[in-house]
């Protein structure tokens, strides 16, 4: 039985070093890679460096605001932080992580995050968990046991080696373009926009999207809320929570989802709620107006 | 809690210490504390469950086993067999057949809508109730005495490994191994261990893999072409391999440490080259559970109609255990199809056993290549009623299949590390089924070869398994 269990011992600590030693390896790379979700993931939580304008958010977000547009018409620096898929409880703690270094002057986030009530994509922030007390604290909110199953770099990392390996050195400043679509877009015809989701929107995702907002407004910052353009019809009782949330944090709201000439144009759509890289053009168009009059620039 | 759970990951080791330093003697004890614990953990109120089942077994077998009189042995048995079956069809059917009753009387536009009720599923019911049916025929044909100890009987329906998703195991092999010495050793816990690593590797680097792409494609049956259903239809296969393989070798390893031999539960089933062999390498506890317990009695009741009783036998073996798995058309339809793919062979039988002899067929490469194509194919055909949810979408998936033509969709990132997944489990099975003796890594005979595959297949589990993923498909069954 000795002989076993040091033998069972000898496996383990093996196990231990070889993740430690391959996590170490692969960390390198994570921090050089090209891929430009954990490019954009890494810009966030590791080497942020004083933007004017920061965009919050998923997919709705990185697909539209054109960071270098935006710098090159206001003469303010900007980037698209967003990360597709990722909901408010990414985003809560890479606020944290940015306002720590430099407060913006703009900080935008979209009001879809109040809709992702799922916390899975979360596993996106754990490369940072060790060195990032906001990561940790909302990893281990969440998830109080996951703090274990961290001490194995295989588990930081899981998934995520072909990831790190795939990607093109052409990070537009966190802007992923989407091309136009050369099918028709279901319901084209359709005078009339479908009827949308009815979104839950659950206590939890509610409360982090507020203390996002009071946190951002507190900062100094001009923070507005962004309610993108979609093709279907906007649930009303899910627009008077975005409304009222941004009312009582004292955020702006920049409401695109009745906006008709972008939603009677269905060729500025990737598909139903993704704009194309035109649609992106005539939207930072919009958002550069709203921000002279607001007077950011 | 299930095997692939942290909370397993703490149970476990504990459930040794405390085997360990419990006497031998009453070493058994400890496995129904642990067994009880594990169960009320899902759902306190299931562990009435087994505890009424138990029961009434413990009950039934005694009296079985101590009236001398056939009939009433006969009526004994079928008084618990009728016990131990109510709490499986009320809450496997009790849905399925009051939508049936609605579905009438709104036809008849007769139904007054009050709120529905719904019930949830005990886990394991299906596999504990089949045991306990099992163990109840084995005393009335006196294959087992009916065990006086209600704690061993307690502990064989509620063994912790087993209870949610099998093996389906039989009285005679646990309870003799339940009163016996039950003793740690090194040799049983490097086996165990070894079972339960590649079990692991099997369910969160394959199956969970697997589930992310079919889910994703048969989740949105609408929005995807003839051409990609197929693909998933013919992946759809191993990730049920790979699941409840996973978890048979998890719940074998488990067993063996505690010094309990288990069941297998597959036997390299895509290398099968007959639906025949291949329904005696796949699920083999339930298989031979319907053998002996329905086929068998079956075909013997039938055997005056010769083949033609035979293929009803299997029909009505196969329809069952359609059946056991899920109280709808979809499953009905699938023990139908197996029950016809296993009759139509066992007709041509021994033309085509005739034509194998007269042209050495079964040493040709190419036709054994061929054989096994074809049963994983007829395999993969019958579990799209496994896998759609609803009759209507089964119907789609062919639809789609034979008159929609498109380009696959591929999840290249999910897609390629299942790849190596299947590949090095297929690889492993190929080793076992053509070479057992050769190019083996886990029972090398040279420790460093040993070593450093544990640590690859170790490692392969942190970095590329899912390890947040779901449950065992066979946990809704």
């Amino acid at each position: 039985m000795k002989l076993f269990i040091g033998k069972l011992l000898l496996f383990l600590v093996l196990i231990f070093a070889a993740d430690f030693l391959v996590g170490n390896i692969i960390g390198g790379f994570h921090l050089k890679t090209n891929n430009i979700n954990l490019q954009n993931a890494n810009y966030g939580f590791v080497n942020y460096n004083n933007d004017d304008i920061v965009f919050f958010g998923a997919s709705e977000v990185s697909h539209s605001f054109i960071s270098n547009k935006v710098t090159e018409e206001t003469g303010l620096s900007s980037f698209n932080l967003a990360s597709d898929g990722c909901g408010i409880y990414y985003q809560y703690p890479l606020l944290k992580t940015v306002l720590e270094k430099h407060i913006p002057k703009v900080i935008l986030i979209s009001a879809h995050q109040l809709t992702q009530n799922d916390s899975e994509y979360i596993t996106r922030m754990y490369p940072y968990y060790k060195n990032n007390e906001y990561v940790k604290q909302m990893v281990d909110t969440l998830h109080p046991r996951e703090s274990i199953k961290l001490a194995f770099q295989g588990y930081v990392y899981n998934s995520q080696i072909i990831r790190i390996f795939d990607g093109r050195n052409d990070n537009a400043k966190g802007y992923v373009p989407l091309s136009p679509r050369t099918d028709i877009i279901e319901n084209e015809n359709l005078i009339e926009l479908p009827e949308g989701k009815v979104y839950e929107v659950s206590d939890k995702t509610k409360l982090y999207f507020t203390k996002f907002l009071e946190t951002a407004v507190s900062s100094g910052a001009t923070v507005y809320v962004y309610v993108p353009p979609i093709l279907e019809k906007i649930n009303q009782s899910y627009l008077n929570t975005v409304k009222s949330i941004a009312n009582e944090t004292g955020a702006k709201l920049i409401d695109f989802s009745t906006d008709s000439s972008l939603l009677e144009r269905k060729e500025l759509f990737n598909d139903r709620i993704h704009l194309n890289h035109d649609g992106a053009i005539i939207l930072m168009d919009k958002f550069i107006e709203r921000l002279k009059k607001d007077g950011v620039y | 809690m299930v095997f692939t759970s942290l909370n397993f990951l703490l149970f476990f080791p504990a459930v040794i210490l405390l085997f360990y330093i419990t006497p031998i003697k009453y070493r058994w004890t400890t496995l129904l504390v642990a067994s009880y614990f594990f169960y009320l953990n899902i759902e306190p109120v299931f562990g009435l469950l087994t505890a009424l089942i138990t029961l009434s077994t413990y009950f039934f077998t005694r009296l079985i086993d101590k009236v001398k009189d056939d009939k009433q042995k006969s009526k004994y048995m079928y008084i618990n067999i009728s016990i131990v079956l109510l709490p499986l069809f009320f809450f496997k059917y009790f849905t399925a057949i009051n939508d049936g009753i609605f579905d009438i009387l709104e036809l008849y536009e007769m139904r007054w809508v009050l709120p529905k009720i719904t019930f949830l599923l005990p886990v394991g019911i299906s596999f504990y109730t089949f045991m306990a049916i099992g163990y109840t025929i084995d005393v009335y044909n006196e294959e087992v005495e009916a065990e006086k100890n209600i704690g061993i009987v307690a502990l064989f329906i509620s063994f912790f490994p087993l209870i949610l998703s099998g093996p389906i195991e039989r009285a005679k092999n646990m309870i003799p191994q339940f009163k016996s010495d039950l003793k740690l050793n090194p040799a049983n816990f490097s086996i165990g261990l070894k079972l339960m690593l590649w079990g692991y590797f099997m369910k969160l680097v394959v199956a969970d893999r697997l589930a992310i792409y079919v889910d994703s494609v048969y989740g949105n049956l609408a929005n995807h072409n003839g051409d990609t259903i197929l693909f998933t239809s013919l992946l759809y296969p191993v990730q049920v391999y790979a699941d409840l393989g996973g978890y048979s070798l998890i719940a074998i390893g488990v067993s063996k440490i505690l010094g309990l031999d288990v069941m297998p539960n597959f036997k390299r089933p895509f290398f099968a080259t007959s639906m025949a062999e291949f329904w005696r390498r796949w699920h083999m506890s339930l298989i031979t559970w319907l053998t002996d317990y329905v086929y068998t009695p079956l075909s013997f009741s039938f055997r005056k109609y010769g083949v033609s009783g035979i293929v009803l036998a299997l029909m009505v073996t196969f329809v069952l255990s359609g059946v056991w798995h899920g109280a709808t058309l979809n499953f009905v339809v699938w023990g139908v199809l197996q029950g016809l793919f296993l009759s139509v062979e066992a007709l041509m039988n021994k033309r085509k056993t005739k034509m194998e002899n007269r042209y050495k067929l079964k040493s040709n490469f190419l036709y054994v290549i061929f054989s096994i194509g074809i049963t994983y194919f007829l395999f993969s055909i019958s579990q799209v009623f496994g896998r759609a949810v609803t009759f209507e979408d089964s119907i789609a998936v062919f639809q789609k299949v034979l008159f929609e033509r498109g380009s696959l969709f591929l999840d290249k990132t999910t897609l390629a590390y299942a790849a190596i997944g299947i590949s090095m489990l297929l690889l492993s099975d190929f080793r076992d089924e053509y070479f057992p003796k050769k190019f083996l890594l886990f029972n090398n005979k040279h420790f460093m070869i040993r070593l450093t595959s544990y640590l690859c297949v170790a490692l392969l589990i942190l970095w590329i398994g899912i390890l947040n993923g779901g449950q065992f498909i066979y946990f809704k069954f």
